[in-house]
């Protein structure tokens, strides 16, 4: 069931265009994730739904109702914002009651629901604390509990996890991913951290300049990425993009990579323009061989650069003769840089700066992508 | 830099201070000390170190400033007069502040431009027509005419401005979200949270105010609305002129302000050397 | 379907500017557009002509008959002396401060504490110290400094020292403003830029001519700017310290307005004044403005 749905939402601060144009949908009880860079309209689009800013042309439905026109008091959601919001003149009680005291509820009803909120937080110690005498972890639970406290149609996240520290995120993380499934609340979250849409989201939108550029489950998005911007915004270290070279020798159809020649038989198509492997689908070859791609396999060489060792596996970047592809944060989804491959490998003996070595890539592994960066299915071929 | 010579720079700093500081304290202590001898001694011993060093004490002045005039009824003015216009003119040009600030609204420009516009036109420049203006309707000579032409002040509502314009908008949105309306939000949220605005706008208001001594001229007769700077005015014209009671009237003037100035420093020092309108 | 009423700000907007609004406008624009309009009539207290335009008239005779060039030339004076001399005052102040000296909040308040006192108040014991005759506190403190070569005088009422005896006293009410404000400039430049300079081989007076001043240009404009308002606005002091006198010495222009319409009951020709008085404070308002925005295009 729709329960949340943009159609056709465009807007404009003055001459700035934010959104363009968007359509989406949120199922009853999803947790969907808006995921991009910053600037990218994701946090224009939460603030549209939760009423703060009104669109520029568009409609936006809350439970099938437009709610265009209608303030945030009117749409009955609630919000986490990024730096909590919370209020530094009232305690942890007054703070989880504020929401229950806006809409008029009897004093009896008030202490009941904010110990409701507080109890699933783990808060009741804290309730007659300032916002000023919590540490981060505990201003962001309260932030939540104020948010849960009164049953919204919707959860609005913004960036909630983003001034804790590393561990913490981890932790509160899976706390909000638990409460979200037990609370079966329609949630909209907001983040430029891959790891968290990934492992949070149910579904993820990733935005670049007020547009969706894909939008799907986060396995789709990793194993189908739709153009190159998707390609290169997931993974870590991102997906490898090189431009292959064609050409006729001896009236045979060959296709260079990364400097390596191929024989055609690693069946790229002439129209592709890029091609992706994601690091760990590379493994090092026995050195020495051929070169180039064999009907099912890729192989590419290159002299170790660095090694950035990671406990279990380790990162190995490769110098190859040619220019790499990368994502340029300026106008132009892609620019020309220094020719460095990286490969996530396990299990293989560390190597040292200046060795000679050959990574191969099952065929499979590629990712194509058309001269507009837009992917090319791979099992046309 | 040697050992010597910034000794001899800390020296030097010290000599100047202390000298600033006689010539900033002097004239203070001269009344202080005038306020305790007897009149005739005021004058007399002015010339001498006995202007500072007297032999005797009294505090038979403090009870003429209470016998020759009625100090408490200026007092009186004075608290009320400036009550009301920091009361009143707190809430008036923070409300205005923030709807300047933070709402939007068809006319806000026009509105802030207004408030921009009218802060250059000095008091002195429309004290005759104010006062022929209100002396049409028949008002004149009471308290609140002398409070209620200063409770809206373009410099408050643009220090307001200034404030609310820097205070995090992310509360406020909270708030709204929360299901608080526009008026909720300002009173529960922003108010609590704009104590230091609040602070030095009050201080500004009140030292602007206290020492107001051209509308109350024009606009009072009698003495029991009167606030103490005309009343010093007065009993400086009153004969016979006894200096010893001028100088404890002096003393009682200042008093109040010299207590909410030591105590509220900081904000002292930030409301001025934001505005800086005291003259 | 039901056209929805869109959720506006502008009701409860309009209701928080109304009254600061309404006050704006009864006591502030309504005076001021009448101070406009009474200036051409011939309004006088008490007189039972009717009224009439007049045209400029007030405005010509202003000029003419009344003390309004002599009080705008003392203005003009007392600006010129007291602005440079306050602001450097207070700059040297806010300099000796502006270093981690004890006490220095010590300092700082007592060089503030005339800012708070009422002018009223200043100026009745300034009366005593420049009491005539050699029992005079000043008097007296110039006779021991010069070693009996002092001549005792009448200082408020000696038409060569009465003005500058005004200027005198409210250097002495206002330099603790300056020093305040410069000090919180001072207080804002980086200590990298002092520490920069030194090690490029600045002495003390080069790292206060090339760090220092820039540094402190917006403040400086800023006390500049105000001190030279006030310097037009002067009333209190004159009022109780010389009246104006002697022989307009020390008038000033709103001294003579308040004297125009209020002593001498001559209304519209103080509202003149006043026209005349806002013209100018509205040309230095406009320098302000034209100083500061040079300032945004240069950085």
């Amino acid at each position: 069931m729709a329960d949340v749905e943009f159609k056709g939402v465009r807007k404009a601060f003055g001459d700035h265009i934010v959104i363009p144009g968007l359509d989406l949908t949120v199922q009853d009880a999803e947790l969907l994730v808006l995921l991009g860079p910053s600037g990218c309209g994701k946090s224009t689009l939460l603030r549209l739904l939760a009423g703060l800013e009104q669109p520029t042309d568009g409609e936006i439905r809350i439970h099938g109702r437009p709610v265009d026109g209608l303030g945030p008091r009117a749409r009955n959601i609630a919000m986490v914002f990024q730096n909590y919001a919370l209020y530094p003149h009232l305690t942890v009680r007054g703070n989880l009651e504020f929401p229950l005291r806006m809409r008029g509820m009897p004093r009896a009803g008030r202490e009941r629901g904010m110990l409701e909120a507080a109890r699933a937080l783990g808060l009741e110690p804290l309730l007659e604390k300032r916002p000023a005498e919590l540490s981060g972890g505990q201003r962001q639970r309260v932030a939540m509990g104020r948010a849960i406290v009164r049953e919204p149609d919707v959860f609005l996240m913004d960036e909630p996890l983003s001034n804790l520290d590393a561990r913490l995120r981890v932790q509160i993380r899976a706390e909000i991913g638990a409460l979200q499934r037990r609370l079966a609340v329609t949630t909209l979250y907001v983040t430029h951290d891959q790891v968290e849409a990934m492992t949070l989201g149910d579904r993820v939108a990733v935005m670049r300049d007020g547009v969706i550029q894909q939008l799907g489950r986060p396995a789709e998005l990793y194993d189908r990425p739709a153009n190159l911007f998707v390609a290169g915004f997931l993974g870590n270290p991102p997906m490898n993009l090189l431009e292959p070279t064609f050409e006729r020798r001896d009236g045979e159809r060959m296709v260079r990579l990364g400097g390596t020649w191929a024989r055609p038989s690693a069946g790229i198509p002439e129209r592709v323009r890029y091609v992706g492997i994601r690091p760990e689908a590379f493994s090092i070859s026995a050195s020495g061989n051929s070169g180039g791609a064999r009907q099912d396999r890729l192989e590419i060489q290159g002299l170790v650069d660095s090694v950035e060792v990671l406990g279990h596996e380790r990162i190995v970047y490769l110098r190859v003769p040619e220019p790499v592809v990368e994502l340029s944060d300026g106008p132009g989804p892609w620019r020309s840089a220094e020719g460095l491959l990286a490969a996530r490998l396990t299990g293989s003996p560390v190597r040292k700066h200046g060795e000679s070595v050959t990574l191969t890539a099952p065929a499979a592994g590629m990712h194509w992508f058309d001269e507009d960066g837009n992917a090319i299915p791979t099992d046309v071929r | 830099m040697s050992r010597t010579s910034a000794l001899l720079r800390v020296v030097l700093a010290y000599t100047l201070l202390l000298a600033c500081t006689l010539v900033f304290i002097a004239p203070v202590l001269f009344m202080i000390i005038g306020s305790l001898k007897p009149d005739a001694l005021v004058l007399a011993e002015a010339g001498s170190l006995r202007a500072f060093l007297p032999d005797t004490f009294s505090l038979d002045n403090y009870r003429a400033v209470f016998e020759r005039v009625p100090f408490g009824a200026y007092l009186l003015s004075s608290l009320i007069v400036n009550g009301l216009i920091v009361g009143l003119g707190l809430l008036v040009n923070a409300f205005a502040g923030y709807a300047l600030a933070r709402l939007r609204w068809w006319g806000r420009g026009a509105m802030l431009g207004l408030v921009l516009a009218v802060l250059v036109i000095p008091f002195e420049a429309i004290a005759i027509p104010l006062f022929y203006q209100l002396s049409w309707l028949g008002w004149r000579d009471d308290w609140l005419v002398q409070a209620i032409p200063f409770v809206a002040n373009p410099l408050a509502i643009f220090l307001f401005y200034s404030f609310f314009l820097g205070l995090p908008r992310e509360l406020e949105e909270a708030a709204r979200v929360d299901g608080a309306g526009v008026l909720s939000t300002f009173f529960l949220i922003v108010l609590p949270n704009a104590k230091a605005a609040f602070a030095s706008v009050a201080i500004v208001l009140f030292l602007f105010h206290w020492g107001m001594y051209l509308w109350p001229l024009l606009m009072t007769t009698s003495e029991g609305v009167r606030p103490l700077p005309l009343g010093i005015a007065n009993f400086y014209t009153l004969p016979p002129l006894q200096w010893g009671d001028i100088m404890a009237f002096g003393v009682l003037m200042v008093l109040p302000v010299l207590i909410l100035f030591v105590v509220f420093q900081r904000w002292f020092v930030r409301g001025v050397a934001s505005t800086g309108v005291k003259g | 379907m039901i056209r929805r009423s869109r959720f506006t700000e502008a009701p409860a907007a309009w209701l928080l500017m109304a009254p600061g609004l309404v006050g704006l406008m009864l006591f502030l624009l309504l005076p001021f557009a009448l101070a406009v309009v009474l200036s051409f009539t011939n309004l006088r207290m008490a007189s039972p002509l009717p009224l009439e335009f007049v045209g400029l008239a007030n405005y010509t005779l202003a000029f003419q008959e009344t003390a309004l060039p002599r009080a705008l030339l003392n203005n003009l004076l007392f600006a010129l002396v007291v602005v440079p001399a306050q602001t450097a005052l207070g700059l040297a102040l806010a300099v000796l401060l502006d270093r981690p000296l004890r006490g220095r909040t010590v300092f700082r308040t007592l060089f503030f504490l005339p800012v708070v006192f009422p002018l009223s108040l200043i100026a009745v014991v300034w009366v005593l110290i420049f009491a005539p005759g050699p029992d005079g506190l000043l008097n007296a403190a110039l006779g021991v400094l010069s070693l009996g070569l002092w001549e005792p005088r009448d200082f408020l009422n000696d038409p060569s020292w009465a003005l500058p005896a005004v200027m005198l006293t409210s250097i002495w009410q206002g330099v603790g403003f300056q020093m305040i404000v410069l000090l919180a400039g001072l207080q804002a430049i980086p200590r990298q830029l002092y520490e920069a300079a030194a090690i490029d081989g600045a002495g003390r007076w080069r790292q206060f001519l090339h760090v220092t001043l820039p540094g402190l240009r917006n403040p400086l404009i800023f006390v500049v700017i105000v001190t030279t308002i006030l310097s037009f606005r002067v009333f209190d002091q004159v009022r109780i310290m010389t009246r104006g006198g002697p022989q307009d010495a020390s008038n000033t222009v709103i001294h003579e307005m308040v004297r125009t319409a209020f002593d001498q009951g001559h209304v519209a020709m103080g509202a003149a004044m006043s026209v005349v008085f806002f013209v100018v404070i509205l040309g230095i308002a406009l320098a302000q403005r034209r100083l500061l925005r040079q300032r945004g295009e240069v950085s």
